[in-house]
């Protein structure tokens, strides 16, 4: 009897399990499982752990290399660093403090312009969110100026679910931009208001990079 | 070698037990419902391509002009290395549909279903349980390395299920290694350069893509393409072929090596703790020592595909198409081909032109498995074109 050699990729009936090729069952399982781990489990655990960093009184968070400012004593540290703790000497160019559903972001970059400008060029990238933009008051900028001497403004933004606030300070060609948002009714809490302002007011240079 | 002592059937039969064992010439089907490692390969790289033109979608608006110069900018880098590693598969060379495939497995699977989401959520556990200042300094070498080496070898895994007739040997993993680390890559380059886009407040977007693009021009050829690489030819030992005995250490120590290369490049300043010297030191001796285990794992792993060459063509020599000369130029290193090609005394081209012929019908015989095509007729009549008795 002549052998007819068989076809490229032809199964014989006993390797198949549930009509798949038995050969190919373990190499793709682990992988699936690898996929699973990757895209499930670990965004999963990580979703279900809580951050849980407090600032105590007398932390300083440091931002980039030329920006700090005092956090509210309570408030949890969801990322940045505290200053004098960067193990490999660099600061990460924002930090995040959240406290009863606000959340306060610091982020820095090197700007040439005024406080104001800075504020135009943070709309003028909000504005190319198109219908993920936030409606950021016009008119409603006003000046402040930290204790560190910064000139800065700031502006209210609101949705239909939160509101919040868009900093902009420039020094010696640091911009410094503050997002805070949180639910509709955060200005009631004038407690938390009055830490969001000592914060706002606490920003400055790190010392040595002040003109 | 000689090939005078050794009869004709010998040879024959040696050609055709070296074009078995290592797939010469053979195609990859891609319609095969019945291989569970296809599906997942199909899904993985589905998912990747949606999440890409999501982003893509979102990213376009705002930094439309960054992406598209860093779309070029790398589509350009990925021909150059496109060459060299299609250059250096100078054997049994890789199909171009699983050279592709390996690609975009790197490229949209490995980065966009895997490795962003285990990266990120690695990186947030670290700075929950250990420490924030911890996670900026070691998150991206003890999350990075172990992902997506994982993510990129677990293409070489499916590869190797879904085309076991091609896949055959430790070099054929090195080279589809490649191959999965250019894509990954040049997707992770472009990602890269849109993320700087936004830097210093987007004031100049372009500007800041381009700084970073320079830098990833600048390091990527010791990066992924060289880590997959070993981890692709780590992969065909730690599983075995009918061409490549399985030696469990040998692919573990490659693997092993990948991920030490990577964790150092991806920690640099961690462990030199910002020293500006020291960080600029420890990236040069990575380079060199990454370089140094490329190399060496090339010559490790290509000695199956040069016996492979030389029983193949062995009995060309005998037939009088090629010399003995030009078959220890075939089956050898980049130095014997040079001085094969130096050796004919301003008749180089003429000897370039003889040794890619000669290639060319190691192709064809590889693809007729021996049989005596016309294809393989008129190679070897090309063969005979270029002699130096030709007029």
């Amino acid at each position: 009897m002549p052998t007819v050699e068989a076809p490229p990729d032809w199964v014989p009936v006993e390797r198949r399990w549930l009509g798949m090729d038995r050969r190919t069952l373990l190499p793709a399982g682990v992988v699936a499982l690898l996929v699973a781990f990757a895209f499930w489990v670990l965004p999963g655990v990580d979703s279900r752990v809580a951050v849980d960093d407090p600032i105590k009184a007398g932390d300083v968070i440091q931002v980039g290399r030329w920006v700090e400012f005092d956090p509210a004593v309570g408030w949890n540290l969801e990322s940045g660093l505290r200053s004098g703790t960067a193990t490999s000497g660099t600061y990460p160019d924002s930090a995040t403090l959240t406290k009863g559903g606000i959340t306060l972001t610091v982020t820095t970059g090197d700007f040439d312009g005024t406080a104001t400008a800075l504020l135009a060029q943070l709309r003028k990238n909000n504005d190319k969110l198109g219908p993920n933009a936030l409606d950021l008051q016009s008119g409603t900028a006003a000046t402040f100026r930290t204790a560190g001497e910064i000139t800065g403004v700031i502006a209210r933004f609101s949705t239909t679910t939160v509101e919040g606030l868009l900093g902009a300070l420039v020094s010696d060609g640091r911009g410094i931009e503050v997002t805070v948002y949180g639910p509709v009714d955060m200005a009631s809490d004038r407690r938390l208001e009055n830490q969001i302002v000592a914060m706002l007011e606490s920003v400055r240079l790190v010392d040595g990079e002040a003109s | 070698m000689s090939t005078t002592s050794t009869t004709e059937p010998d040879l024959l039969q040696a050609r055709d037990t070296a074009i078995a064992e290592v797939g010469w010439g053979q195609r990859v089907s891609w319609l095969q419902p019945r291989n569970a490692c296809l599906w997942v390969f199909v899904a993985v790289i589905a998912y990747g391509l949606w999440y890409t033109v999501s982003t893509v979608r979102t990213e376009a608006p705002i930094y439309g002009t960054p992406l598209g110069i860093a779309a070029i900018i790398f589509s350009l880098y990925a021909v150059l290395f496109w060459w060299f590693t299609t250059h250096i598969d100078r054997y049994s060379r890789q199909p171009l549909d699983l050279r592709i495939a390996a690609f975009v497995w790197g490229g949209f699977g490995a980065t966009w279903t895997i490795a962003i989401h285990a990266n990120t959520a690695l990186i947030h556990l670290y700075a929950k349980w250990v420490g924030p200042d911890f996670a900026v300094a070691w998150g991206a070498g003890l999350a990075a390395p172990f992902v997506e080496e994982s993510a990129k070898g677990a293409g070489v895994l499916l590869l190797m299920f879904i085309a076991p007739r091609v896949i055959r040997t430790a070099f054929d993993g090195f080279v589809v290694g490649a191959f999965v680390g250019l894509g990954f890559e040049i997707i992770e380059d472009i990602l890269y350069a849109i993320n700087a886009a936004s830097e210093n407040f987007g004031v100049d977007p372009v500007g800041s893509s381009l700084s970073t693009a320079v830098l990833r021009l600048a390091t990527g050829f010791t990066s992924h393409i060289l880590y997959s690489a070993l981890v692709g030819a780590g992969i065909v030992y730690l599983i075995g072929t009918v061409a490549e005995k399985r030696r469990i250490g040998r692919g573990l120590v490659l693997v092993a090596a990948a991920v030490a290369l990577h964790l150092v490049w991806d920690s640099t300043t961690a462990i030199t703790q910002g020293n500006g010297p020291a960080t600029i030191a420890l990236l040069v001796i990575s380079v060199v020592v990454a370089l140094a285990i490329a190399v060496t794992v090339f010559h490790l792993t290509v000695g199956t595909e040069r016996e492979a060459m030389r029983d193949l063509m062995s009995p060309e020599v005998a037939n009088g198409t090629i010399t003995v000369e030009e078959l220890d130029a075939l089956a050898g290193s980049y130095r014997q081909r040079r001085a094969y090609r130096r050796g004919g005394h301003g008749d180089r081209r003429h000897r370039r032109h003889r040794l890619e012929a000669a290639h060319d019908l190691a192709d064809e015989l590889g693809r007729s498995r021996g049989v005596e095509t016309d294809r393989v007729a008129y190679a070897r009549s090309e063969l005979a074109r270029h002699s130096p008795a030709a007029p």
